[in-house]
């Protein structure tokens, strides 16, 4: 089992598992620095879902609208948009993540860029898979220091999707809509259920569906570093170059 | 007929204090020649929209401690990473945020 943990990085891993989310006929949006999504996306695109409609930020060979990212929130706002990606600096039990701030929001340790969409996004989408290559108690905390996309919300405000996983190095956590929160959906080959609860910030129920991820096959990893890594480099090149083996 | 073409530095002193400018997201179209020449002129107490987001002509402002008041949903460099004068205002306190979604 750790020789098939080796052969392959923790990048290609999260794309591997990202695209066997990804179903066919889907309308898939992949936003600004989501590259892991990117490759997965492409990847199950080559392989079980050829009839998607991908909208990736930044590309050219993806991106059906002659400019900029609002047709992208617009599709989501008319709620035709059945799959999208968010990350966030803090992700907490609640579902809630961060992309604004560490610390307090008037004098914040540290800033970071802002929403771009993502709180509407995390309404709008049909399904969102979070993701973060970093797991760890930092980064999966209790309660956000600041909220920039609700996890749950109001039963008398309308929302056409929300969360559904998270994809990190080590796991996938699994949204649970009847408590609120994430359970543990998967422990990837080379992890286990103690070193993923110790990297986490709060507890996690294990699912009734947990499994091991099933590691990549030899067709996933060789489509992902012949065809997919070299659309990506269109997009992300550094990305495609440094996480992407060569075949 | 009258003569509509003016020098930068006239046009940027058309921009008076507490003046709101709505900017582009990015280095598409930014004025970024106007935006040095309000620098110059030392404009201060600018209220800045940026839409959606703000980039170097924002910062360009901001580091210039011409912007008082900022609305955007996203500010960075892009590919050139966090923002840097936007980080120190924002922890000094001179610059009040206005983050829209």
């Amino acid at each position: 089992m750790s020789d098939q943990v080796t052969i392959c990085t923790p990048e290609e891993l999260m794309a591997v598992i990202i695209s066997r989310e990804v179903r066919d006929f889907e309308t898939i949006g992949v936003g600004a620095a989501s590259p892991i999504p990117a490759a997965g996306c492409i990847l199950a695109e080559q392989l079980q879902a050829p009839h998607i409609t991908l909208i990736i930020l930044g590309s050219k060979e993806y991106y059906p609208f002659p400019a900029g990212s609002s047709e992208l929130h617009f599709l989501a706002q008319r709620g035709d948009l059945d799959l999208f990606f968010l990350s966030g600096i803090q992700m907490d039990r609640h579902g809630n993540i961060n992309l604004h701030v560490l610390g307090d929001y008037h004098s914040p340790q540290m800033r970071l860029p802002g929403a771009y969409g993502s709180a509407m996004l995390y309404y709008m989408a049909h399904r969102v898979i979070l993701f973060r290559t970093e797991h760890s108690r930092r980064t999966f905390v209790e309660k956000v220091d600041f909220v920039t996309a609700a996890g749950s919300t109001p039963e008398s405000v309308y929302r056409e999707g929300g969360p559904t996983l998270v994809v990190t190095p080590k796991a996938v956590l699994g949204w649970d809509s009847a408590h609120k929160g994430w359970a543990l959906e998967a422990v990837h080959p080379g992890s286990t259920v103690e070193e993923v609860q110790e990297n986490t910030g709060f507890p996690l129920e294990i699912s009734s569906s947990f499994k091991i991820t099933p590691p990549p096959t030899e067709r996933e990893l060789s489509v992902l570093r012949t065809v997919v890594r070299q659309k990506l480099e269109h997009i992300y090149p550094e990305f495609a170059q440094t996480k992407i083996r060569p075949d | 007929m009258k003569e509509k073409l003016t020098s930068l530095e006239e046009a940027a002193r058309l921009v008076k204090d507490g003046y709101l400018l709505g900017l582009t997201s990015s280095l598409e179209n930014a004025p970024m020649a106007f935006l040095r020449e309000l620098v110059r002129l030392g404009s201060k107490n600018l209220r800045v929209a940026a839409l959606t987001g703000g980039s170097l002509n924002v910062d360009l402002l901001i580091g210039a401690g011409a912007v008082a008041e900022y609305e955007a949903c996203h500010h960075s460099l892009g590919g050139y990473g966090p923002a840097p004068n936007f980080q120190r205002a924002l922890r000094g306190g001179s610059l009040k945020m206005k983050d829209n979604t």
